[in-house]
């Protein structure tokens, strides 16, 4: 046997894609992958692109996606067609990194027709499991998940910003998983609601140091005064970001553990937002002032959501595409 | 030159004379003794530059009081010169420092070997120009010119009334010394010191290599671990604390680390933390980190009555350990639980208050307090609201939120870590319990964790008690506790009810 044999793999041999891996070769290395992430105490994800609404398009979207990819990486089939990336010393974040890449790479793959439907989804060890089938699982769970999330059926995607803002405020939402409701004066939730659920998230990343995380945190004005800066100011330092957002007076770059983001637009005044995401939460609170202290209210506990309103919100005012 | 003194024994006197004759030239001070005595009571007294002694001299021998001053530091450092009829092998000779001259003696050698020696021991003591604060360079630094220049000597370095020693060969570090401890966990110690004066002195050095890993390995090691000690320092037990074994040291599975092992058997000496890092021998931020796993594990247990308070008075350390192992065992990435949630579902804020006043009689139970809106999370609590203090720095964390139906989302999206729940209503919350019974149903579909059930009310009749039960769902085996103020005895009970759901075997979340 020579050389060449055996470095080929099956898939090669058989006649499809260089670098694309059948599902024995990519499931050992998993394998192998979690046993080494263990050793060292590192992680390492799973990225599955769930090919079933590609159909006819295969080829193209994988020869994309393999383009992709680091040389690192490992790209194989699943048994179901899908396709399994391993990614080495990858986390959560750098896994979400990843599939923006490869969601872009399939875009762009198709100039002149539709994009087929190729939900990207991820699992990440050891969060989502030890075991190799555990992060395969997990990650099929993620992509089913995805397909029900409210950010796919309502189309949200093709959606600038402020018209997804706009729909997510309106109150059209009566499902208790994606909430809409109404705070402010006379009402079970007081209009400090928001104030609390800031202080609720700082609380979080403060017992989290360590953890990555994003929050954005939009105001009507940026400043020392406002509740979740005297909090931020008395905290310990930490790993998340976290970003205030809206008009800003000299005071806003006094706070401490966070980047102020100075924005002169009159839909801040009447629209405030938290959006926070970091390993284990996802969070998104959407309020718009009505007369009499009233406010209503969006909140959503959606993943897929919550990172595409943070998407959105960075290509909207241009700012650096980052995820914790 | 620097006027220095030449001690001269000899036992004859016209050698004596002939050699004072000699060296008077130098322009030093001579002393001249005839027998060991008192050239020993000289040397300890005068501490000469340079010390010619015969090797048969009266009372004390020159090879015996050689090994004498040599075991003075005062006086270890000064260099000899020999003179004997013969040849004799000295134990513990420095070729380079010390000198062998064979009568008959030359003078004009003996004037030249004199003078070169004080002239090098001139320079030895110029070379303690190298010298300085820590404040202008580091001691990483020191080390690092010290070892590219492939130095030999003692490098001291004095911070208060602390010294330390740090010995170098060939560039290469051989030992450190401070504080009564030595080797890497001595040399790390003195890294972290950045201020205090330094003294390079070259001599021969002669003990044994303690250290053997490069230098370069060395600095960078030390330099991360102390980097990590400050970084995690307000994670590690402190110094104060006093430790007990929470086992038996046979009960230790073989295997493990050598450290926990020294650590286990210096714990029933030395309970406290800081004679543990002083009486160990592994550098103090992988005892720090060794203690904290062993603490956090229940092999250690923090004694009653000092550092963090634990809830012993109604949970054994038995009881604790077995809890915090448990709630481990429910997560995959155990290496990063340092706490464990519980959400605590109510009909009102209100009753969350009461809930979080009454609990706050609890050992190791702690209200956070950190809010700038203090009135309005006090009258109705939000998230992160108190917690307890279970084992070995785990916390259970209660997260309040409202039993309202379109609150799902904010107890969905903070459900990292969650082992428990308790759901709290009372008699006027009618309208409510709808809400709370979807709230419940909810909870439960999502999650395998413990319910527990709290009712604040007073002793109710059979009925209203079932009817109670149906409202909220509760099924036939379900517990519902009934709390009134100042029962603490039921508070205890609903805690044991919800460690005992914790501790019984169930899936991971």
């Amino acid at each position: 046997m020579s050389v060449k044999d055996i470095t080929q793999t099956d898939t090669e041999k058989s006649g499809l894609l260089p670098g694309l891996h059948d599902s024995a070769f990519v499931s050992e290395y998993g394998r192998i992958e979690t046993i080494r992430a263990a050793r060292y105490n590192t992680s390492f994800s799973l990225v599955l692109v769930d090919m079933s609404g590609a159909a006819g398009a295969f080829k193209l979207t994988a020869s994309a996606v393999l383009e992709t990819v680091r040389s690192c990486d490992v790209v194989g089939m699943t048994e179901d067609g899908s396709l399994a990336m391993v990614l080495p010393e990858t986390d959560y974040f750098g896994s979400l990194v990843t599939i923006r890449k490869l969601a872009r790479a399939v875009g762009l793959a198709f100039p002149n027709r539709s994009m087929p439907d190729v939900i990207i989804s991820q699992a990440t060890f050891p969060k989502d499991g030890r075991l190799y089938a555990e992060l395969l699982s997990n990650a099929g769970k993620n992509a089913a998940a995805k397909r029900d999330s409210i950010w796919a059926r309502l189309e949200l995607k093709k959606k600038i910003f402020w018209e997804v803002i706009g729909e997510l405020a309106s109150g059209a939402f009566k499902e208790t998983e994606n909430a809409s409701f109404d705070a402010g004066t006379g009402q079970v939730l007081t209009e400090f609601f928001m104030d609390q659920i800031n202080e609720l998230i700082l609380k979080e990343i403060a017992r989290n140091p360590h953890k990555r995380g994003i929050m954005y945190l939009a105001a009507r004005k940026v400043a020392s005064t406002m509740p979740a800066a005297k909090l931020l100011n008395s905290t310990a330092a930490f790993t998340s970001k976290v970003f205030l957002v809206g008009e800003a007076d000299e005071s806003a770059w006094d706070i401490k553990n966070a980047t102020p983001i100075v924005i002169d637009d009159p839909r801040f005044r009447e629209i405030f937002f938290t959006f926070y995401l970091s390993e284990d939460s996802a969070y998104a609170l959407v309020c718009k002032e009505n007369w009499g202290g009233i406010y209503s209210c969006f909140h959503t506990s959606d993943t897929t959501l919550v990172e595409g309103l943070i998407a959105k919100f960075q290509t909207e005012y241009s700012l650096q595409e980052q995820l914790g | 030159m620097e006027k220095k003194t030449i001690l001269i024994a000899l036992k004859e006197d016209d050698e004596a004379q002939l050699f004072t004759n000699c060296l008077s030239g130098l322009n030093h001070d001579l002393l001249s003794v005839k027998d060991g005595g008192h050239a020993l009571e000289l040397a300890l007294v005068n501490l000469p530059s340079i010390f010619i002694a015969d090797i048969d001299l009266p009372v004390i021998g020159g090879e015996r009081l050689f090994q004498i001053l040599r075991s003075n530091p005062q006086t270890s450092r000064i260099p000899f010169l020999f003179i004997s009829n013969s040849v004799k092998d000295i134990k513990g000779f420095r070729t380079g420092i010390d000198i062998f001259l064979l009568r008959p003696i030359n003078k004009e050698e003996l004037v030249a070997r004199v003078r070169h020696t004080l002239l090098s021991k001139g320079q030895a003591s110029l070379s303690k120009g190298i010298e300085g604060r820590l404040a202008h360079i580091s001691l990483a630094d020191i080390v690092q010119f010290l070892h590219m220049n492939r130095k030999e000597g003692e490098l001291r370095i004095t911070f208060g009334e602390l010294t330390g020693v740090v010995l170098i060969k060939d560039g290469e570090i051989y030992n450190a010394v401070v504080s009564g401890v030595e080797k890497e966990k001595a040399l790390f110690r003195l890294l972290q010191w950045d201020d205090g004066r330094f003294e390079f002195i070259p001599r021969l050095v002669q003990s044994a290599r303690k250290i053997r890993s490069s230098v370069g390995n060395l600095l960078m090691e030390g330099m991360r671990q102390t980097d990590e000690l400050v970084r995690d320092s307000g994670q590690f037990p402190s110094p104060e604390m006093t430790l007990e074994a929470g086992m038996e040291l046979s009960a230790l599975p073989k295997g493990l680390q050598p450290l926990i092992y020294e650590i286990m058997q210096v714990v029933g000496r030395h309970p406290r933390v800081s004679e543990i890092i002083d009486r160990t021998t592994y550098p103090d931020y992988e005892v720090y980190k060794t203690l904290s796993s062993l603490l956090a594990r229940g092999v250690l247990l923090e004694k009653k009555g000092g550092g963090l308070s634990t809830p012993e008075e109604f949970l054994t350390p038995a009881q604790a350990i077995n809890i915090r192992e448990k709630i481990l065992n429910r997560f995959s990435d155990q290496h990063n639980v340092g706490y464990a949630r519980v959400l605590v579902i109510s009909t009102s804020g209100r009753l969350t208050s009461f809930f979080f006043e009454m609990c706050a009689k609890l050992p190791g139970f702690s209200m956070n307090q950190r809010s700038a809106i203090a009135q309005v999370s006090s009258d109705s609590p939000l998230g992160e609201t108190a917690s307890l203090r279970l084992h070995g720095g785990m916390d259970l964390v209660f997260f309040a939120v409202p039993a309202v139906r379109n609150m799902n989302p904010l107890w969905r999206s903070f459900s990292a870590n969650l082992v428990g729940v308790i759901l709290l209503w009372d008699n006027s919350a009618t309208g409510g319990l709808e809400e709370l019974a979807s709230v419940r149903s909810a909870v439960m579909g999502l999650t395998d964790v413990p319910v527990v059930n709290i009712c604040v009310s007073g002793p109710m009749s059979e009925e209203r008690k079932a009817a109670a039960r149906r409202a909220v769902g509760l099924g036939p085996d379900e517990p519902l506790f009934l709390l009134r103020p100042e029962e603490t005895a039921v508070l205890q009970e609903i805690f044991y009810s919800l460690f005992a759901g914790i501790i019984a075997e169930s899936p991971a979340l």
